[in-house]
């Protein structure tokens, strides 16, 4: 059965979960003095990656609390879950 | 002009009792506080206002005299009560001055349930996926997680077994009648929801 591990709960099922989309991604300091290509790039240009991938979680079915996740998008598998300000763990796949 | 009336969120229905198989009741305690703060900080002025360790991993309580405090996460308790909570709120807004908190009273806010009897984790079980095992879910247990579609709260009081189940207000009708078809093959009645709309039982 597919499960995702919170970091302050533990493995539960994916329908208490919400999906961030990709990690990592700061908001720019100074919004007013980007161009729209530069603010385009930050809104939606995301990196569409095969393979290990870091998102963002929300348990929101429990915790409510927000936390990252490495998975591979080709299989779904997720390798590792950390908390937000954590670095993100590299594992042997990338 | 009519005087108010009070009613609590389920007092449109009887507790359902089959022998010893299985019972449902409201259970309806007098206040629920929702605590926010850092527990590193406030768990010394907590316990020193209350008597009672604020717990600190997914699954604990922590119980004191008439006050009960849930995890439900990393910096958030609800508080359970028997007394009408404007006391303990104030003994909690004088012990927590120094600290950064946020304390809201939800007591209207949320329905409680109690249900009891031998195959109480079985009819539980069909409706939330967490492991209700005895080994995997003791008595003392709480945790935050889903009821078919509602977020609730589960907490076991007792052994026998005897679990209470905290939900939103609009969703305690909806809960209620879920956990009665949920039940049915240990006798409890079909339960038709207040809208009359037929359930879709998950
Ligand atoms: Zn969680």
């Amino acid at each position: 059965m597919f499960r995702i591990t919170c970091p302050y709960c533990g493995p539960r099922e994916p329908t208490e979960f919400t999906n961030g989309g990709e990690a990592h991604i700061s908001r720019p300091q100074h919004p007013e003095q980007l161009s729209d290509a530069e603010w385009a790039e930050f809104v939606f240009m995301r990196s569409n990656t095969k393979g290990v991938f870091a998102e963002r979680w929300c348990h929101s079915g429990g915790c409510r609390k927000w936390f990252n996740a490495l998975r591979d998008t080709a299989t779904d598998e997720i390798l590792a879950v950390y908390r937000v300000g954590e670095d993100r763990p590299w594992t042997d796949r990338a | 002009m009519s005087a108010p009336v009070e009613r609590t969120p389920l007092g449109h229905r009887d507790p359902i009792v089959v022998g010893d198989e299985a019972r449902l009741a409201e259970h309806a305690p007098a206040g629920l506080l929702i605590l926010r703060c850092e527990p590193e900080a406030a768990a010394e002025p907590f316990r020193l206002a209350t008597g009672v360790d604020l717990p600190r991993a997914v699954g604990t309580t922590g119980i004191g005299d008439d006050l009960e405090a849930l995890w439900l996460g990393p910096d958030e308790w609800v508080l359970i009560t028997a007394a009408e909570p404007t006391r303990l709120r104030e003994r909690l807004r004088a012990g927590l001055a120094e600290q950064h908190y946020q304390l809201v009273d939800v007591s209207d806010a949320y329905a409680g349930i109690e249900i009891g009897g031998r195959h109480a984790r079985n009819l539980l079980a069909k409706l939330v996926t967490i492991d209700l095992h005895p080994r995997a879910f003791a008595a003392g247990t709480a945790v935050a997680t889903m009821l078919a579609k509602s977020s609730i709260w589960l907490w076991l009081t007792a052994e026998d077994p005897v679990f209470r189940l905290f939900v939103r207000r609009s969703h305690a009708d909806h809960v209620w009648c879920l956990l009665s078809d949920a039940g049915r093959e240990w006798g409890l009645p079909p339960a038709i929801p207040i809208g009359r709309v037929p359930l879709q039982v998950p």
